[in-house]
């Protein structure tokens, strides 16, 4: 005797018979993606600044007590 | 020689011990008394009384040994070879419970560990590692590993967290956090070993420009880089550079992450003279007073979108809790502020000390750190997919744990819906994920949530939904199709669900 224990496919399959799914690829939907890959070059341009600048702080700082 | 071993009260410790350390260490009756009194008595009064302790002598310790060979015996001075050990038990214990055909589980559980004293006058603290349990105040939440340790020649276990007072010529507090957190990473992963002192000295040896012994500290770089060579992805925040909210906030991250950081403490901004370092390994426990005190912060990076969205965020690590610190001045699980990280020491010389820079050991292949992932998770949330309606108040949580963690979690909790349990726990998953759990004031209070962000915390890139492993709110699911990257909406119901708290055990 076999039991199939994973459940995604059957899950996924209802969902979108009972038609409770839906891919997000409208205009819209690129528009608010691009707005976040934006935002997140940000982020990571404010991230790498931030961790370069830390770097050298820290090799200035002696801890010796 | 032979082995002597004295079973012994708490209250009789002082009787016992002094007349050990003054013949074991060749000193006088009088600095026996006063090593007791100012070095080991601040050890001893926390702990509960009914604690019982076996002294055993001579003990042979692997990091005095280390710094004796490769230091104290090189100088003219009588310095000993041999320590004392002190194992500490919760409750009577009885020659005959350690010999023979014996059920040993009762006294196996009553087992809170054990300290090391070396013969390095007055310094005498060496490794130790001791069971918050073994505490009167014992009311925190702490990462600890499990030791094994010998009693007399029977093998016990502890968990707890690693802790040595500096000897102040081999290892200073720089390198005894080093050591620390390789004892900790040790015993606990196999992809690392324990450092001795010597061996961090020999890691850093193309690091310095100057002798290395006696110590006279190290810089936070030379920490990072020992750190690194010995298997980490070390990272590095300053306060300076992320400013005070974010730089706390930060850190409150990692720990909630259950990850020992190594904390830089200095008042040289007061012109002060301290530099120092310890380990934040914990926090106290949340309180629902805390929890309703929480307050807006704003973030203090520009976003736009946090500017659109009009939800007001509640960040976990915002909350004004106390830290658990090893301090090596001090003895071990010291619980402070971040505002007022050295609330122990008496001092003035300690005055204005602020934590100014963290070190996080992170596993080499954890590419997102907590800085970015926030801004991600955060980002998800204010974009605003799950319809969230304006000046909704949401309570978040963000945490680093490993998926095999996460799934074991999930695989045994009941609350979730079984749907939704059975998508995540079938989406594959790197080892490490960063995770942001959604709630409310008033669901936090009862430990659950009723949303779900899970990212990829090997995945750096962050465009087009790159690190995005699932998300969802109350009745809506998304995960980003495997191809595409296209996000899948489903409606499927949540419900609310108990919190993950396997990082530091508890919340």
């Amino acid at each position: 005797m076999a039991i199939k224990m994973s459940k995604t496919e059957e899950i996924l399959a209802r969902l979108q018979s009972e038609g409770r799914q839906q891919t997000m690829d409208s205009h819209e939907d690129s528009i608010i993606r691009e707005r976040m890959n934006h935002e997140m070059e940000l982020v990571m341009r404010e991230s790498q600044y931030k961790e370069y600048e830390s770097q050298i702080s820290a090799s200035q700082f002696v801890l010796t007590k | 020689m032979n082995i002597s071993s004295i079973i012994c009260s708490f209250t009789a410790i002082r009787d016992q011990l002094i007349p050990v350390i003054r013949d074991e260490f060749s000193i006088t009756e009088r600095i026996a008394t006063e090593i007791f009194d100012n070095r080991l008595n601040p050890h001893f009064r926390r702990l509960k009384p009914t604690v019982y302790f076996l002294i055993e002598y001579p003990y042979v310790d692997r990091v005095y040994r280390d710094s004796y060979y490769s230091y104290f015996s090189s100088k003219q001075g009588n310095y000993g070879r041999d320590c004392v050990r002190l194992s500490l038990f919760d409750g009577e214990i009885l020659p005959e419970q350690l010999r023979g055909d014996v059920d040993m589980s009762d006294i196996g559980q009553r087992y809170l560990g054990f300290m090391v004293l070396r013969p390095t006058i007055p310094y005498i603290v060496g490794r130790n590692v001791l069971s918050p349990r073994a505490l009167q105040q014992d009311k925190f939440l702490s990462v600890g590993s499990i030791f094994q340790a010998t009693v007399s020649c029977i093998k016990f276990q502890i968990t707890g967290f690693p802790h040595s007072s500096q000897d102040s010529e081999t290892i200073s507090c720089a390198e005894t956090s080093v050591w620390a957190i390789m004892e900790y990473f040790s015993s606990k992963y196999v992809e690392y070993k324990p450092a001795l002192p010597s061996v961090i000295i020999n890691a850093l040896r193309s690091r310095s420009n100057f002798r290395q012994i006696p110590s006279e500290g190290l810089n936070i770089e030379q920490m990072g880089y020992a750190l690194r060579e010995f298997g980490f992805g070390t990272k590095i925040y300053s306060k300076d550079m992320y400013g005070d909210p974010v730089f706390k906030n930060l850190l409150s991250t990692y720990i909630a992450s259950g990850l020992p950081l190594i904390v830089a403490i200095s008042n040289r901004h007061l012109s002060g003279r301290i530099g120092h370092a310890v380990l934040a390994v914990g926090q106290s426990i949340t309180t629902d007073d805390q929890i309703d005190n929480l307050s807006l912060i704003p973030e203090t990076e520009p976003m736009a979108l946090l500017k659109a969205s009009n939800i007001q965020l509640l960040d976990n690590d915002n909350i004004e809790r106390d830290f658990v610190f090893v301090d090596d001045n001090h003895p071990v699980y010291q619980l402070a502020p971040l505002k007022d990280p050295v609330k122990h020491y008496q001092s003035r010389d300690w005055t204005g000390c602020q934590v100014t820079h963290f070190i996080v050991p992170l596993y080499p292949k954890i590419y997102l750190d907590a800085y970015v992932a926030k801004k991600y998770i955060k980002t998800l949330l204010f974009e605003n997919r799950f319809s969230i309606p304006g000046k909704t108040e949401l309570f978040l949580r963000i945490y680093l744990t490993s998926s095999r963690s996460y799934k074991e979690y999930l695989a045994k909790d009941t609350s979730h819906n079984s749907d939704f349990r059975n998508l995540i726990l079938e989406k594959p998953m790197p080892k490490f994920i960063w995770v942001g759990e959604i709630s409310t004031k008033t669901l936090i209070k009862q430990k659950k949530a009723n949303g779900l962000i899970i990212i990829d915390a090997t995945e750096p890139n962050l465009m087009n939904f790159k690190p995005l492993i699932v998300s969802g709110y109350i009745d809506i699911f998304y995960y980003p199709d495997s191809k595409s990257r296209e996000l899948i909406k489903n409606q499927l119901p949540l419900g609310e669900f108990f919190i993950f708290k396997n990082n530091l055990k508890g919340f």
